[in-house]
């Protein structure tokens, strides 16, 4: 077992380039990450209301990953004494005496707790920052928060996609049963069109060969779900609504959103918003916009 | 100048090279014996030998010898084109083109960096392959392979940080505990149809079998009382691969130690000092050794 859980959170601290101390990076590494967040800059091709947002995300982003870091070290300073007596412990091939081993669980516990915190709140800053840029800007990027950035899974979100599901389910298998219901007069010509505005609901378009190859599905379906017997239907109402969703793609766990073209991740901007450089070069780009300085971009 | 300060200039050196850790902040001291935590949980974890220990030495030392290099590349390079790459810098916060030739070498310079990123990067992976040798298969085993590491980021990505499907799915069977009744009667089914797809397809004979395996695996879990859930709920990724015939290669997934903490323990500043003196606590390294020396 490990003593301390491994800090990511302050290892990513690090690497979004937060610290107390003097900025860690050489010199050359500092100007060329500095043209390489300009160059990003320039790309969003902002409005000063847009570089004023960048500004405050800036700051924010900042502050955030510092206070989080002093916490950290303050914290770190507090348990010394027992990470020395662990440390000593482990050097001499001895074992961590137990009350030291469970300070350094509780340890660990409370600063992976305050890392989520902080690597929540500095998504919520992302969001916000969508949110304040103008629609130009903010369409370059990809906000979706990837996969590695180390948001502890969520469970909430879980449970409300399986109620969306459920609630996809439950629509289609009334629609469903409103077809088998329907009198022999009835549904020649009204199937037609449920079934229509249901491929329509998930985006096939009519006049292509998958809409044709949707809808063949779809009317045999139908057809073998109206003689199955009374009985049997309870059971079987959300099988025949799966089977449809399955065919439309609606059941995918996660509806994949149309992938947008953009020139930036989250990343790219996370990276760019933690650079301690960065407010001031956002300040110096947002005197040039507002002087009307240069114009040779 | 008087004797007594005269004196004061040897007793003043011999203080900053004996102590420099006196000149520490307590917040530095904190963060090395974390650091240091760190690696030394690493070498028991690896249940390092004496000898393996004594065999590491060089190779990490050889990794900061890399950095070393490094930083001493990026200093040269950076003395060499500090001039033009601030004037390109200057140039662009005011929206000008900036001179061609200050940009040509601004570019150069961000080329060069990118190469000795890149060298030192390789040093590292060489030194780690190194590092492996020294252990036994047993050791090996503990830690992530290249390969692993692969695969276990390529799955993290396809299903949102799980580290295989089985996980993922298991993360919508423990959802569905939180579902209301008649919430829970529809999306039981879709996600029985889900995992019953990834078993066979719609038009398989057996597909109506996988699906009613599936409602029963469901079912079980959403009926099962919290404690008892709490008490199972690490295994059901595992079962899940079964049911999914999947079944993963738990040291795919589960090694303890994995590529990123192995580097990080190869390329901290103070393995190598801890390894002189580190004092493996018993028996010593399991299993036969294999390949490369030290055992």
């Amino acid at each position: 077992m490990r003593v301390l859980s491994p800090m990511i959170g302050l290892a990513l601290l690090t690497a979004m380039g937060a610290s107390l101390a003097a900025d860690p990076r050489p010199e050359l590494s500092k100007a060329l990450d500095y043209a390489h967040s300009m160059f990003i800059f320039y790309r969003l091709d902002p409005t000063a209301e847009d570089l004023a947002a960048l500004l405050r995300a800036s700051r924010n982003i900042i502050r955030l990953q510092s206070e989080r870091e002093k916490e950290h070290l303050a914290a770190l300073v507090k348990a010394a004494p027992d990470l020395k007596i662990a440390r000593d412990a482990l050097l001499a091939g001895q074992a961590i005496p137990q009350a030291v081993q469970d300070a350094l669980d509780r340890l660990s516990e409370t600063e992976t707790a305050a890392d989520d915190e902080l690597h929540e709140d500095v998504a919520n800053e992302m969001v916000m920052l969508q949110r304040q840029l103008s629609e130009e800007s903010a369409r370059l990027v990809n906000w979706r928060i990837p996969w590695d950035y180390p948001l502890p899974p969520d469970d909430e979100a879980n449970v409300e996609r399986l109620e969306q599901l459920a609630a996809r389910i439950t629509s289609c298998g009334n629609m469903l049963e409103s077809i088998r219901y329907l009198n022999a007069a009835d549904f020649v010509t009204t199937r037609m069109w449920r079934l229509q505005e249901f491929l329509d609901e998930y985006g096939i378009e009519p006049d292509t060969r998958e809409y044709e190859e949707a809808m063949d599905y779809l009317t045999r379906l139908t057809d073998e779900m109206r003689v199955q017997p009374e009985e049997q239907w309870p059971d079987l109402r959300f099988l025949y609504a799966a089977r449809a969703l399955v065919y439309v793609g609606g059941l995918e766990q996660e509806q994949e959103e149309a992938e947008q073209e953009t020139l930036f991740g989250f990343w790219d901007i996370l990276e760019c918003l933690s650079d301690p450089q960065t407010p001031e070069l956002l300040s110096k780009l947002l005197d040039a916009m507002n002087t009307g300085a240069g114009g040779g971009q | 100048m008087n004797s007594s300060r005269l004196l004061l200039v040897p007793l003043l050196l011999l203080f900053l090279l004996s102590g420099s850790a006196a000149w520490c902040t307590p917040e530095e001291d904190a963060k090395r014996l974390d650091e240091e935590l760190y690696v030394l949980d690493i070498a028991r974890t690896l249940n390092l030998t004496q000898a393996q220990c004594q065999a590491l030495i060089p190779v990490v030392e050889e990794i900061q010898t890399a950095f070393k290099a490094r930083d001493a590349g990026i200093e040269d390079i950076w003395k060499q084109t500090k001039d033009a790459i601030e004037a390109v810098n200057k140039a662009w916060e005011t929206r000008t083109a900036p001179d061609p030739t200050a940009k040509a070498t601004a570019d150069q310079a961000e080329g060069l960096h990118r190469s000795i990123i890149e060298a030192t990067r390789q040093a590292v992976d060489r030194a780690a392959e190194k590092a492996r040798a020294v252990l036994t298969a047993e050791q090996r085993a503990l830690i992530e392979t290249p390969q692993q590491a692969e695969l276990r980021r390529s799955n993290q990505a396809m299903y949102q940080g799980a580290n295989s499907l089985a996980e993922y799915l298991a993360r919508d069977i423990a959802a569905l505990r939180q579902l209301r009744e008649e919430e829970y009667e529809a999306a039981r089914v879709a996600l029985a149809m889900n995992l019953a797809t990834r078993v066979t397809t719609i038009q398989d004979p057996g597909f109506r079998v996988a699906l009613n395996q599936a409602l029963d695996l469901e079912d079980t879990w959403r009926r099962m009382p919290d404690a008892e859930f709490n008490r199972r709920e690490d295994g059901l990724p595992e079962l899940l691969a079964q049911f999914l015939q999947t079944p993963e290669d738990p040291q795919v997934l589960q090694a303890p130690v994995t590529l990123d903490e192995f580097l990080r323990f190869l390329t901290s500043p103070y393995t190598a000092e801890l390894l002189k003196s580190y004092q493996p606590s018993s028996g010593g390294a399991p299993a036969t050794p294999q390949g490369g020396g030290g055992q």
